[in-house]
């Protein structure tokens, strides 16, 4: 197949690899000692049984990752560059492909390799200088298992904003999701608002007879069609970003 | 090689189509080179072949298949040169090792001697290097290639006395029956005694494409004291007249590009113009 030919691929993934691995190493260090320093100010109190890590995993990984992840495509958007990216003769699936591994599942896995690094650095520094450690990181926590698998979701929305916008990707995708979010709302608010007149007691209260306000709550769906919908649409968000990419060609 | 029919295009936001019925053919085994004046479309068009930029109508083919669908195979058959070079921030030997085996016909041999030839140090930084060295990298990369389409916008801006004449070396010693190069530039003396066909571009159509050897037999270039009756076209000179007449001896002359770029201009200002698009090719 002429979309995906495994010498070439593997040739444009290395290539990615190196070019952004430099920017990952970088971040990476500086990450490592700001974060070390946050630490032992945290563990400088008494504060020794705290989940720290549930605060300083998700939120590196949410901001290296997703700040990576809106600047992957940047050379497309870059006039001069521009061409060199657009020479290399490969295919739009094994550009997106390659970005995507490198920004999206692969990162996820360097991250949780580079956490244990710092939180065994840390506990270190922590112990000899203040005789504690916080919670040593649990990769199986819920917490951690949630979040990982949503920044799955948010990786690939970001995604699409680093190929879709040709400026400050991040900020922008942000603010789409928000505004999206928000007519959203709008809509199925109007919606229900019109179709279920009855059922509004004063402006904003919903309160639908003989039902309990539970059973609409995500929580009680059936699993498996919240999974369902959950893969559907991350599915189809990357293969909007894949559209996307091809449109950003002509 | 390259085949455009009825090829129209216009920049988002401008009222005026750049090309409005291009026509073009360039067989392969072509050194052609590609005049116009500013703003003509030189470089718009070159892009357009290396599916850079998509024609709003018409046909465009190259090597067969349409470089707007932007396949693999043929981006591998085509090396774009472009007027503005962006190099990333890595030693030659390392770009060599990441980008060469993107095409299959990739000489490193002969990259090697072009970049000897051009004098310039495997170990150097790219983004460190000057105008001119990183187009004479990025040329000896090209030539390397072996792609059967190399593009050139602007080659000799930037290179040195020694660099052009170099280029026009390297050029002649890597061309053949199956490749073309196809070279766009303001510098129309750098092409003289290169090229093997001419075209000229100018309000979107092509004024003129036809072959060197067509045009010497058709033409013939004399400096004058005086300009004759029959004269063509005549540019003043230091020594007296450049003068381009009718070649009645049937014998090929040496043709000024310059002159012959001024004529077509003057033809075409004076809507005299005496060529059609793919004459004599």
């Amino acid at each position: 197949m002429n979309n995906l030919r495994w010498p070439r691929f593997q040739r444009l993934f290395l290539n990615d690899l190196q070019t952004q691995g430099r920017k990952i190493l970088m971040g990476s260090a500086g990450a490592l000692v700001v974060g070390v320093l946050l630490y032992l100010t945290v563990m400088s109190g008494p504060n020794g049984d705290v989940l720290l890590y549930r605060a300083f995993f998700i939120i590196a990984m949410y901001a290296g990752g997703l700040t990576l992840t809106s600047m992957i495509f940047s050379d497309m958007h870059h006039p001069d560059e521009r061409y060199f990216y657009l020479m290399q003769p490969v295919s739009n699936f094994e550009r997106i492909l390659s970005r995507y591994l490198i920004s999206g599942p692969l990162f996820h896995v360097y991250f949780v390799a580079l956490y244990y690094v710092f939180e065994m650095v840390a506990r270190v520094l922590s112990n000899l200088f203040f005789g504690q450690a916080a919670q040593f990181f649990d990769y199986r926590d819920s917490v951690i298992q949630g979040a990982s698998r949503l920044y799955l979701v948010a990786h690939a929305v970001v995604l699409l904003g680093a190929i879709y916008f040709r400026s400050y990707a991040l900020a922008k995708t942000i603010l789409s999701l928000a505004g999206l979010v928000l007519a959203c709302i709008t809509v199925l608010w109007f919606s229900m608002r019109l179709v279920f007149w009855d059922y509004f007691p004063s402006l904003f209260a919903f309160a639908p007879a003989n039902e309990p306000a539970t059973s609409f709550h995500p929580a009680n769906w059936p699993t498996y069609i919240h999974w369902f919908i959950a893969v559907a649409l991350y599915l189809w968000v990357l293969f909007i970003a894949y559209t996307t990419l091809q449109d950003h060609e002509a | 090689m390259i085949e455009l029919q009825d090829m129209g295009f216009t920049y988002p936001g401008s009222a005026k189509p750049l090309f409005a019925n291009l026509g073009l053919n360039v067989p392969a085994g072509t050194i052609c080179g590609l005049l116009g004046p500013n703003g003509a479309g030189k470089s718009t068009l070159l892009k357009m072949l290396a599916g850079l930029i998509f024609p709003h109508h018409g046909t465009c083919r190259v090597l067969g298949t349409a470089p707007a669908l932007r396949e693999p195979d043929l981006l591998a058959d085509i090396f774009l040169l472009p007027e503005i070079t962006f190099v990333p921030a890595i030693r030659i030997n390392t770009y060599l090792a990441r980008y060469a085996s993107f095409y299959p016909k990739f000489d490193y041999a002969v990259f090697a001697r072009v970049v000897a030839e051009f004098e310039l140090d495997i170990n150097q930084k790219l983004h460190l290097m000057s105008l001119g060295q990183k187009k004479k990298f990025l040329l000896a990369f090209g030539i390397a290639t072996n792609t059967r389409l190399l593009l050139m916008d602007e080659p000799t801006n930037g290179l040195d006395i020694r660099g052009k004449s170099q280029l026009r070396q390297i050029l002649v010693a890597h061309y053949d029956s199956e490749r073309s190069f196809i070279i766009s530039t303001h510098q129309v003396h750098d092409l003289d005694g290169l090229i093997d066909s001419l075209a000229i571009l100018s309000d979107g159509r092509i004024l003129l494409h036809e072959t060197m050897d067509s045009l010497s037999t058709r033409f013939s270039v004399e400096t004058l004291n005086r300009v004759p009756d029959d004269a063509i076209y005549y540019e003043e000179n230091l020594g007296g007249f450049a003068v381009i007449k009718s070649n009645s001896t049937g014998t090929e002359s040496r043709l000024d590009l310059g002159l012959l770029y001024g004529m077509v201009t003057m033809q075409q200002e004076q809507g005299t113009i005496a060529f059609t698009q793919e004459t004599h090719l």
